[in-house]
């Protein structure tokens, strides 16, 4: 059995291999930056920017965030396709910890309507069956909740209310929402929602005066997609994955593995975050956080190298020979003058008994 | 299997007494014993005996996949879990609390003893009056009769204690009672088991 970093290495590639071949290609961002460039979208990160002042006193922050960082990059109207594989840095609001995060994942700016969703939602299926082992890839549609919020939330604090209703799958809190009975009724349907997609889109067209056809339509179509593809066991239409409204609009989703707690996958469409930035076209794109991994496969490799090479006195050039025969062979060797104590190998051998 | 972390305690006891009642019984949980773990293998239940406090520690950190924990607890630390049913017991309030006769006079920062730091200082922002918070694990009810506070943000259930101390209640904050909360990745891979006591649990109710 390998351990979690070897795991992370062979993951990583899975799915950078992934990207490029669908035509992606990669995208490399600085660590530092000018602070001032988060601090007017401080709500769009969900936890606070770590910042320092450079040799000339000015404000530098660690690199927060991609997504902001390749939404600015874009030129207006531009399609652009990237992928990406980076730490980003936060620091918790809650407990004040600074963080470093692994986040792989892709962006895809511009592009005709529809297809982006098909191609970005199919990425995400696919990038967790890289990962491997059971997952679940919840859809929801920031739309139709707008839609059914449309002209009744006159208090901001409703819409909040709302959402932290259907993001808790709290139905007990739909009562003291001041909504009319119909729109409390329709709520409470996508609060419930049943586990499979199927049965959840009935649900959703039962409740649809005409209003919400349009964001039904655009989940069922991801959802035949993902079942064309395989991944029609795997995939919940769930509201509880909303995104933030100011960035997020239309489809939005999250992965989850079997045993990891947390999601481990988290995306959408956030045209709303492309026109702050004065760019008209739309985007979509989702990260996947290795990290929420680390914990179901913190595992210590059972050894730390397949053969360990004992060399005597030999010479380096001789050393270095029998090393390359080994590696050829796919081993991984640790070559050394005598056996250190404690190391482990699926075996030993001395330098003499590798053959030409 | 579904993991249950169970606050210890009267309202653990209540619970339980319910699960056990819609079929989720594990043997050696009514014995008086200092076991933290029991576990019932063909009923696919596990049950975690934790701090009130912690329950919802465990379930976001999916170390169990359901809890019950009070909504006084789910204010204060904001866990990111579902919160599926209000179960309709360990029924209170938040409160604000001084002794009976007490005029915030507003010449100074108002000093707050709680356990609840989080929730008092949402309450006193939404009022724009600045505090000092005076975090306490227990006995909030002393510091204002021994002088370390004015006044205490503490749960309230019947008030016995409070007038016992010299106390009275001078703002409710927010009622709460007992929650049956999920972790979100459990909820995906368990969910037929978690509904179908979540139905037990709401027929109870």
């Amino acid at each position: 059995m390998t351990g979690y970093v070897e795991w992370e290495d062979r993951v990583t590639h899975a799915l950078t291999d992934l990207y490029r071949s669908y035509g992606y290609g990669r995208y490399r961002m600085e660590k530092f930056e000018p602070y001032e460039l988060y601090s007017e979208h401080k709500n769009y990160l969900k936890s606070s920017v770590i910042t320092f002042p450079d040799s000339s006193g000015r404000l530098m922050a660690l690199r927060p965030d991609v997504t902001m960082s390749v939404v600015r990059s874009a030129a207006p109207g531009e399609e652009l396709k990237v992928y990406y594989s980076e730490n980003v840095f936060r620091q918790e609001r809650d407990t004040q910890e600074y963080r470093e995060i692994r986040q792989i994942g892709l962006e895809y700016i511009g592009g005709e309507t529809g297809y982006p969703e098909a191609e970005t939602l199919l990425l995400a299926a696919r990038s967790l069956e890289c990962i491997g082992g059971p997952f679940a890839l919840c859809v929801s549609n920031m739309d139709l909740v707008g839609a059914l919020l449309a002209g009744q939330a006159q208090e901001p604090d409703v819409t909040k209310r709302v959402l932290q209703a259907i993001r808790r799958r709290r139905p007990h809190t739909l009562k003291d929402l001041p909504v009319p009975e119909t729109v409390r009724e329709k709520l409470h349907t996508l609060v419930t929602l049943p586990g499979r997609a199927e049965d959840a889109l009935a649900a959703l067209r039962l409740m649809d005066d005409g209003s919400l056809a349009a964001p039904i339509e655009e989940l069922q179509t991801v959802a035949d997609v993902l079942r064309k593809a395989g991944f029609g066991g795997q995939i919940r239409v769930d509201f509880s994955i909303l995104n933030d409204t100011d960035y997020y609009n239309g489809i939005s989703f999250a992965g989850y593995m079997d045993g990891v707690p947390k999601a481990v996958l988290s995306g959408g469409r956030y045209d709303s975050l492309m026109h702050r930035f004065g760019k008209p076209q739309g985007g979509i794109g989702f990260a996947v956080y290795l990290g929420e991994l680390e914990r179901r496969l913190r595992t210590s490799p059972e050894t730390d190298a397949d053969v360990l090479l004992v060399c005597g006195q030999a010479s380096a050039t001789e050393i270095l020979d029998a090393v390359r025969r080994l590696t050829e062979q796919g081993c991984t060797v640790r070559a050394c003058r005598k056996a250190p104590e404690g190391f482990r190998a699926a075996r030993t051998v001395r330098l003499e008994e590798v053959a030409e | 299997m579904i993991s249950i972390a169970l606050p210890k305690g009267r309202l653990g006891s209540s619970v339980y007494a319910r699960l056990a009642a819609i079929g989720y019984g594990c043997p050696g949980m009514e014995e008086d014993n200092r076991k933290l773990i029991f576990e019932d293998g063909e009923k696919g239940v596990r049950y975690i005996l934790v701090k009130p406090s912690d329950v919802a520690v465990y379930v976001e950190h999916g170390a169990a996949d359901v809890g019950i924990v009070g909504y006084d607890v789910l204010l204060e630390t904001d866990p990111d879990v579902f919160e599926l049913l209000d179960l309709g017991i360990g029924v209170c309030s938040i409160c604000v609390a001084a002794p009976v006769g007490f005029e915030d006079l507003h010449q100074a920062p108002l000093r707050v003893a709680t356990k609840y730091p989080r929730t008092a200082k949402s309450h006193y922002a939404g009022k724009n009056r600045a505090i000092e918070i005076i975090p306490l694990h227990g006995s909030i009810e002393l510091a204002p009769i021994v002088g370390l506070s004015d006044v205490i943000v503490d749960i309230v259930e019947t008030g016995t204690t409070l007038k016992e101390n010299g106390l009275e209640v001078t703002e409710r904050i927010v009622g709460s009672s007992a929650r049956f909360i999920a972790n979100k990745s459990s909820y995906q891979f368990k969910r037929a088991g978690i509904e179908a006591m979540l139905a037990g649990l709401e027929a109870e109710a």
